[in-house]
């Protein structure tokens, strides 16, 4: 709300999305300056001697003085831009192509930074490392074949090998089918154990480290995979003895082993290490992320000591042996890993065999790890009236029902619950065996024709009560359904609802996350989260959040539906401003329309963002679609019909009010504005201001503008004073935005009401900028 | 700990900090305002994109920098800090955090801040905020490095490309820019170029060989401007080079 003074033009120009790549530094254009400069061309400029001819010595200025580029008898290749050809750079180190003039081959040349070389200690380690690497002789490893040092540099000589990383493989297609990625973790650990043999281990095993080669002349080349390890950059000879404690930190944060994170000393880094960062780099093959991420070493070594989040596995392609196989390897304690590369070998092995046998599956041990599982346990009843026991059969069966139409629920089916029926347990027991992380409970008792239901959730994990309610209702043979409909819509619309306590409950859980980090279905989360909090800066992670998901999983509906909604809101409410906000909304709805027809947040978002396109008809089409998916979402109840009542539909948008505020006790007071404006139009100001004060939502600007406006009309000049104090508090800018334009996104044919509001507020004393008052 | 106080308070006696401590002083007259608010603009950027990261709402970050920057030049923080060594970069970024954990009562700075009007965000505002979405991976301290790195290196070549307009160079310069300040345009080739502007192709090479040394010049000005020792210049320099390299 506070950006929206800022032009398109500059959003534009510093919409991540448009950045591409530095044309002469060859670096992505992430740092720009103010006409799309490269910033990191320019800071580069300041390391140059003077006068030298090109833009490109950014990335090869370390060499750019050392004339032909020549170590020993390897010559570093030329590209045709007339600059080495690097394969790669790391810390202390970069990789070039280059040609054996002797026996006239391609190798790849690695050059320690000039000013590390400098460093006694530093040498020592890089000699140590290219010894290492030159004992390993396997098909799986590239290998090392010459050592040397040259005029303050050194250098040495390995296998150049054809192809990409994995790094770059998962880039370009995706995750990787789970049979692949078992095949790459085999030759892997093969690699890993001929290390083993000669007491090398890696330390820095990733997915940038291993390469799948193209086998030159073979036909067929897909089917003949060959990994490659490369870069024992970081190596440690174990047996040598070498003390290596003042290296400190070494390996790459997000695939390093908890003991590579406790420091020198406390645990040895072993081969188990290895194959720790070999699992998070299996992980990375199946879902494209690594499962520990944090913004500082301390988080990520945090997050390590958790369960790994095994939803983000739940779109891969998995199954309970590779599950069984990650667990292992991602233990935390060396101890429960795999001892050995042999070790490793022979599980991985047995997985592949497993793999053909067993189905894909997604059991209770996998929801109990993604967190999220609802269960709906068979409700305990007493008494004589043998009514009573169909009555809590039929709400069990409504409320399980009326839950697995909000589709963002993960709802336990009830052929898993009723196992429990009449069973005296515990809940923690109870969620657990079944994987629920909230597990609803109830039960019903019977005195005379007096019924009185209790129901309470629990979140299973802490033990504690999100919420309970007991209901006393005359017991009469005729109502017994209408009796259950209506205990079973108040305990749906109060649990389920984006409003709901347990969607309340789910949604906080994503908010401490960056993110990024979050799983597609976690990113719906944090998008309703942003709903209820309706902040900017909640806006904006929302929306990262699900950019992200849509590029990962572009084949969820949800996701694309929340994105609509969120990008609309850059336009209706100028969070985050950014240009063509309604086209965007509009072909995320349509997408995830087309995914979905029959998806509850898919019409919803496509009514929205149909309505704000100014396209009434299809606007009430989608909106009728979604309110008959389900008839207890209040959210989606109340939003379309405000828009309802702003479309000029006052009767529709009025009940449809009334029942989403009935249904939802925790609805926010914003639901009223229908019935506020509807007083408001028929010039009956004190009704509208009677409504007013319900709605109650004192950090909210509009609210203060139309109390304002209200109190103005009534002639409370110092109320409406104070209220419009309040406004200009909130949104110091809205005496520049607000005006005709803006009302007119919200209201559809209706010029007589926005004049009248335009009125009120002129009246309350804002002084809006003369060109807002007229079209 | 980079980034805060322990590293060294400050001292910054040839460089900003007199600017600063002469405008503290004279602050009615009307160059000792035009020096305090260029200062203010010069430095929000990066404080901000640290609040921002803090989680604070844009109009609250607003407003507590107005505070901060008012705290910062009322308390004479600046002279204070006078005897010490340091840089800059730490010193705001540790006064911000000691300012943060001073304020028992955030409510109360975060409502002062609406008493000032120390300096203007609007024009900027957006990129900074557009700026917060490409480094929300980063943590709080090493996105202010990043803002304030991005921020010095802009700003130099903003310098620069203002002396050279004033003199009245802006189209050769416009010219020249491509060979020198990268982007994603493809750097034309040098002949055509010598040839729009009817010069042999040496003399382009050695206009480019300058505008490259007057730019090196601009931003070893601009980084010298905010250490207190012209000795730390390099090292400086090489911290903002590896930041916005990583």
């Amino acid at each position: 709300m506070h950006d929206q003074h800022v032009s398109r033009e500059a959003a534009e120009k510093m919409d991540p999305q448009t950045v591409g790549i530095c044309l002469s530094c060859g670096r992505p254009l992430t740092r720009l300056g103010p006409a799309g400069e490269c910033l990191r061309c320019l800071v580069s400029l300041a390391f140059l001697s003077d006068g030298e001819p090109s833009g490109k010595e950014i990335a090869t200025r370390r060499r750019a003085a050392l004339g032909p580029l020549s170590y020993a008898h390897f010559e570093v290749e030329i590209g045709i831009d007339g600059f080495p050809v690097e394969l790669g750079a790391g810390a202390m180190a970069v990789t070039y192509r280059a040609r054996d003039t002797i026996l006239r081959s391609v190798v790849a040349l690695k050059v320690i930074d000039r000013q590390l070389a400098e460093n006694p200690a530093a040498r020592a380690r890089f000699l140590r490392e290219a010894r290492a690497a030159a004992q390993l002789h396997h098909p799986n490893v590239a290998r090392v074949t010459y050592y040397g040092e040259q005029e303050g540099e050194c250098f040495y000589v390995m296998e150049f090998v054809e192809g990409e990383t994995l790094e770059e493989r998962v880039r370009r297609e995706g995750p990787m089918p789970l049979a692949l990625a078992l095949e790459v973790i085999l030759q892997a650990a093969r690699a890993l154990a001929a290390a083993e043999a000669c007491g090398v281990v890696h330390r820095d095993i990733k997915p940038s480290n291993l390469m799948i080669a193209y086998r030159q002349g073979e036909a067929g080349a897909s089917d003949s995979l060959l990994v490659k390890m490369i870069d024992f950059g970081v190596a440690k000879v174990a047996n040598a003895g070498v003390d290596q404690t003042q290296a400190g930190f070494i390996g790459t944060p997000a695939f390093a082993s908890p003991e590579q994170f406790a420091g020198p000393g406390q645990t040895p880094v072993d081969t188990r290490s290895d194959i720790y960062s070999l699992g998070i780099t299996f992980w990375y093959l199946l879902s494209g992320r690594t499962p520990f991420t944090g913004r500082t070493l301390e988080e990520i070594r945090a997050r390590q000591s958790e369960e790994p989040p095994f939803d983000q596995l739940k779109d891969a392609e998995t199954s309970v042996p590779a599950i069984g196989l990650l667990k292992s390897m991602l233990a935390i304690d060396p101890a429960a890993r795999p001892q050995s590369a042999r070790q490793l070998l022979a599980a991985v092995r047995r997985c592949c065999k497993m793999e053909q046998e067993a189905p894909a599956v997604f059991e209770a041990a996998t929801r109990r790890e993604e967190g999220f599982w609802v269960a709906v346990l068979p409700f305990k009843f007493s008494g004589i009236n043998s009514e009573i026991a169909v009555l809590s059969e039929g709400l069990n069966e409504e409320i399980v029902t009326g839950l697995s139409r909000f589709p963002y629920l993960r709802v336990i089916a009830r052929s898993s619950t009723s196992r429990f029926v009449a069973e005296s347990f515990d809940v923690r027991r109870v969620g657990y065996e079944l994987g629920a992380r909230y597990v609803m409970e109830g039960s019903l008792r019977q005195a005379g024709n007096k019924l009185r239901m209790a129901v309470q959730l629990v979140d299973a994990h802490s033990g504690t009560h999100l919420w309970a309610e007991t209901f006393d209702r005359e017991l009469q043979k005729p109502d017994i359904f209408e009796l259950q409909d209506e205990i079973a819509d108040r305990i749906v619309a109060t649990v389920a609802d984006v409003y709901g306590v347990l969607a309340r409950a789910i949604a906080a859980t994503t908010g401490t996350r960056a993110p990024e980090t979050l799983t597609p279905y976690e990113a719906v989360w944090r998008f309703f989260l942003a709903q209820q909090r309706g902040s900017a800066e909640d806006h904006l992670l929302a929306r990262i959040a699900l950019e992200n998901a849509v590029e990962l999983q572009p084949g969820y509906p949800d996701a694309w539906a929340a994105l609509a909604i969120v990008v609309i809101d850059e336009d209706r409410h100028a969070f985050n401003s950014r240009p063509d906000s309604l086209y965007r909304a509009l072909r995320a709805a349509e997408r995830a329309f087309d995914i979905d027809p029959a998806s509850l947040m898919a019409n919803y978002a496509l009514a929205e963002t149909q309505y704000f396109c100014g396209d009434l008809g299809a606007f009430r089409a989608a909106a009728e679609r979604a309110l008959t998916l389900n008839s207890r979402c209040s959210y989606t109840m109340a939003h379309l019909g405000l828009l309802f009542c702003f479309s000029g539909d006052w009767e529709r948008g009025l009940r449809l009010a009334e029942r989403a505020i009935d249904l939802c006790p925790h609805h926010p007071g914003w639901y009223r504005y229908g019935n506020f404006f509807n007083e408001y139009r028929q010039r009956h100001y004190a009704e509208a201001l009677a409504v007013h004060q319900k709605i109650n939502m004192p950090d909210f600007w509009v609210a203060h503008c139309f109390a304002a406006m209200t109190h103005a009309q009534l002639g409370n000049r110092a109320a409406a004073q104070a209220e419009v104090e309040r406004t200009l508090h909130l949104w110091p800018g809205f005496e520049q935005i607000f005006g005709m334009k803006h009302l007119g996104k919200w209201f559809r044919n209706q010029p007589d009401l926005i004049t009248h509001i335009l009125e009120g507020v002129k009246l309350a004393g804002f002084r809006l900028r003369s060109e807002n008052e007229s079209c | 700990m980079p980034g805060t106080l322990q590293e060294g308070g400050a001292s910054f006696q040839t460089t900003h900090w007199t600017l600063i401590l002469r405008a503290a002083q004279n602050e009615s007259t009307e160059s000792g305002q035009q020096a305090l608010s260029a200062f203010c603009e010069a430095y929000w950027p990066p404080l901000y994109a640290f609040l921002r990261h803090r989680r604070y709402a844009s109009t609250d970050a607003q407003d507590l920098l107005q505070a901060f920057f008012a705290n910062l030049l009322t308390q004479n923080t600046l002279s204070r800090a006078d005897q010490a060594k340091g840089r800059l970069r730490t010193f705001l970024l540790g006064s911000l955090q000691n300012f943060l954990i001073n304020e028992h009562d955030r409510a109360r700075a975060l409502k002062r801040g609406g008493d000032y009007e120390i300096l203007s965000f609007d024009q900027h505002l957006l990129e900074a905020e557009a700026a917060m979405s490409g480094t929300a991976h980063l943590n709080d301290v090493s996105c202010y490095d990043l803002t304030w790195a991005s921020n010095v290196v802009r700003r130099s070549w903003q310098d620069l490309h203002e002396a050279i307009a004033a003199e009245g160079k802006a189209k050769l310069l416009q010219e020249l820019k491509p060979f020198v300040a990268g982007g994603m345009t493809n750097p034309p080739n040098q002949e055509d170029v010598a040839a729009r502007l009817g010069v042999p192709i040496a003399t382009l090479r050695t206009w480019i060989s300058r505008l490259r040394q007057q730019y090196r010049d601009s931003l070893r000005t601009e980084v010298a401007r905010t250490v207190s020792d012209p000795v730390d210049v390099d090292e400086e320099l090489r911290y903002l080079y590896r930041i916005l390299m990583s």
